[in-house]
């Protein structure tokens, strides 16, 4: 490859385009002689082009670098060895923006101001959400015949068969967790039967509900978030808008009634699981299963698993409201229905713990 | 030219090729060739099998039968080396644009070559810029895809498949969307670049105004026979193609009473 590059009088140049080489010749080519004469830029140039025809992409690419930073200074190009057209075909390439400024940078305090109105417009925004959701749930319930059935079973049994082999594995492992590790304490008392009635107690009024509480959020909150999400990316929420059929009544509603029915089922056998899983400890201790069966009977009351099912239907609809409207508040662009995924799930988990603490406080309060 | 010099400049043939889905054909037994530096169109009506045909074309859907040979590589049961022969020869703009949602203009068009070339990053920039000079989308380099107009999805899109300089590019409906004169100007540098060279074009389209413009040769898909109805120059398909090739480059409805009939 020939690389020329004379200086002559009068800042004019003469530039010899390389010849067609492998890649490694152009890069020396374009710092050796390219970038250079971009730095320079000379008030004239003439630039020999190659025999062989078309100019590759990177030979024309060199040209035009040139050619175009030569005349925004006021220079003259010419081209030596050229078709008579050549000057169109280089128009064709050397087409460039018109100012490459950059965006304004946003000052501090408009960022804080920024994001003040950013914050009141998303409470406001699920606000908004809250309300339409309640108006389109009582308008669901006085008017079966509206709910969309197939979005209802589908996120049905989503939420129930799909999700049971995994609830159950868990809540049975964290049973026998929690058994083990009391387990030692309670055999210093000299009673290691009392451990039932901490399996007991903290399975079905505690840790079933939240657990499946924690799965289903995982699970149901982060699909509903993508399910929408994406209908959110593709305009589709915007062609149910456009045809008179209210997003939060036909996607919302159907999902959030599915998660409803099934949650608190899915936490009851939940439950169970974890009761089994602790016993598994008693049971290695010589404790009858009679035994701690009777040990639950005393310890636990009825409106303890009426407590437990209330919680988990609170919840499911606190995790499916925060999936549904993460999916509805997707924003524009890559990766954006990803995030909404991920708001939908830690804002489930958060709502559902708090929640937790609220409604121990008042069922505890209320001496329940 | 001889018979042998027109043997040699095919690039792409395909050879009784059946295209379709699990076994499914969509169409059957194409056989039609492009050759190097012609610009090919291939029309016939919605849901034919146009696109089925390009990604194919692609190495993106296995054929069902025949044989489809691009590059002197044969398609069908070629090995990994083979497939990369035929991916590097061939450059694809799809029907919807395919643009990376995370990537700005110029990155789309910067990304092939960065993957496949050992330029420098200044070298890749100006090279993109220069495709997107030439697809008429300077302003719009900075700007992510979402926030450009389909039309402009689409040259962003077709600067793309250029990016590697490939001997065949492949446009799936490229004029769609476009306003007429930007459809206007997209095939005058179809023309140029296919020409200017000596690049081969199979361009999807049944925009008549671009199929006389731009087209060397047209394949006339039929939906109802599943194949290759016509071959050939449009003005000659025009004057003395088969029936329904000149129904459709001339603009006729169907005629209710010669259907009854
Ligand atoms: N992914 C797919 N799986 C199965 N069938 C498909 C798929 N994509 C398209 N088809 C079918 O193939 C046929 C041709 O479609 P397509 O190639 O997209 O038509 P067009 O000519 O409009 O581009 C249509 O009948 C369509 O239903
Ligand atoms: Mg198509």
């Amino acid at each position: 490859m020939k690389v020329e590059c004379a200086y002559g009088m009068e800042s004019t140049v003469t530039i010899q385009i390389a010849a067609v080489g492998d890649d490694a010749n152009m890069n020396v080519f374009w710092s050796t002689v390219v970038e250079p004469v971009l730095a320079r830029c000379p008030s004239q140039v003439s630039i020999h082009l190659p025999d062989v025809r078309p100019l590759s992409l990177a030979q024309m690419a060199a040209v035009v670098a040139i050619a175009t930073r030569v005349r925004s200074n006021g220079g003259t190009v010419s081209y030596i060895g050229a078709e008579p057209d050549f000057h169109q075909v280089v128009e064709v390439f050397a087409r460039r923006p018109e100012d490459s400024g950059k965006k304004a940078k946003v000052g501090f305090v408009r960022q804080v101001g920024l994001s003040t109105i950013h914050t009141v417009q998303t409470g406001f925004s699920i606000l908004v959400f809250a309300v339409s959701l309640v108006v389109a749930l009582i308008g669901a319930i006085r008017h079966p015949q509206t709910i969309r059935w197939r979005d209802f079973f589908g996120a049905a049994a989503a939420s129930s068969t799909d999700a049971l082999p995994v609830t159950v594995l868990l809540c049975s492992i964290v049973g026998f967790i929690i058994a083990f590790q009391t387990m030692p304490s309670f055999e210093q008392f000299g009673m290691p039967s009392m451990v039932g009635v901490v399996i007991g107690v903290s399975m079905v009024r505690e840790l079933g509900p939240l657990i499946t509480a924690i799965i289903l959020a995982g699970r149901s909150g982060s699909a509903f978030a993508a399910e929408l999400g994406t209908m959110t990316v593709t305009n589709e929420i915007d062609a149910l808008r456009a045809l008179d059929l209210e997003p939060v009544r036909f996607l919302v509603v159907p999902r959030l009634l599915a998660v409803a029915i099934m949650a608190p089922l899915l936490s009851i056998l939940a439950t169970l699981a974890g009761l089994m899983g602790g016993y598994l400890v008693l049971w290695d201790k010589d404790i009858s299963f009679l035994f701690f069966y009777d040990q639950l009977k005393h310890s636990l009351h009825p409106h303890d698993f009426m407590q437990a099912v209330f919680k988990m239907f609170v919840f499911s609809l606190l995790v499916g409201s925060a999936g549904c409207l993460a999916g509805l508040q997707t924003a524009d662009g890559p990766g954006a229905v990803g995030r909404s995924a991920t708001r939908a799930v830690v804002a489930g988990i958060v709502l559902v713990i708090l929640a937790d603490g609220l409604m121990g406080a008042i069922f505890y309060s209320l001496g329940w | 030219m001889t018979h042998a010099n027109d043997e040699s400049s095919v690039i792409l043939s395909a050879d009784r090729l059946s295209i379709g889905y699990d076994g499914e054909a969509v169409m059957r037994d194409l056989s039609f060739d492009v050759r190097r530096g012609e610009v090919l169109v291939i029309c016939g009506g919605s849901g034919c099998g146009k696109t089925t045909l390009m990604r194919t074309i692609a190495t993106l859907l296995p054929p069902i039968s025949g044989s489809l040979k691009v590059s002197g590589v044969e398609l069908v049961g070629a090995d990994k080396r083979g497939l990369t022969t035929i991916r590097n020869s061939i450059g694809v703009m799809f029907q919807n644009g395919a643009l990376f949602g995370g990537l700005s203009v110029l990155e789309n068009v910067m990304l092939p070559m960065e993957a496949h070339r050992h330029l420098r990053k200044p070298v890749r920039r100006e090279m993109a810029r220069c495709l997107l000079s030439a697809v008429y989308l300077q302003d719009a380099a900075n700007k992510l895809p979402n926030e450009l107009s389909g039309g402009m999805q689409k040259r962003a899109a077709i600067a793309r498949a250029l990016a590697l300089e490939p001997p065949i590019v492949v446009l799936d409906e490229p004029s769609a969307g476009l306003d007429p004169i930007t459809s206007a100007e997209l095939d005058q540098l179809i023309k140029y670049i296919c020409h200017s060279t000596r690049r081969s074009f199979i361009v999807v389209t049944h925009e008549l105004p671009s199929i006389f413009e731009i087209a060397d040769r047209m394949v006339f898909l039929d939906a109802t026979t599943k194949t290759v109805t016509a071959v050939g120059k449009p003005q000659e398909l025009l004057r003395s193609g088969p029936e329904r090739v000149r129904q459709f480059l001339s603009r006729t409805p169907n005629d209710p009473k010669k259907e009854a009939a």
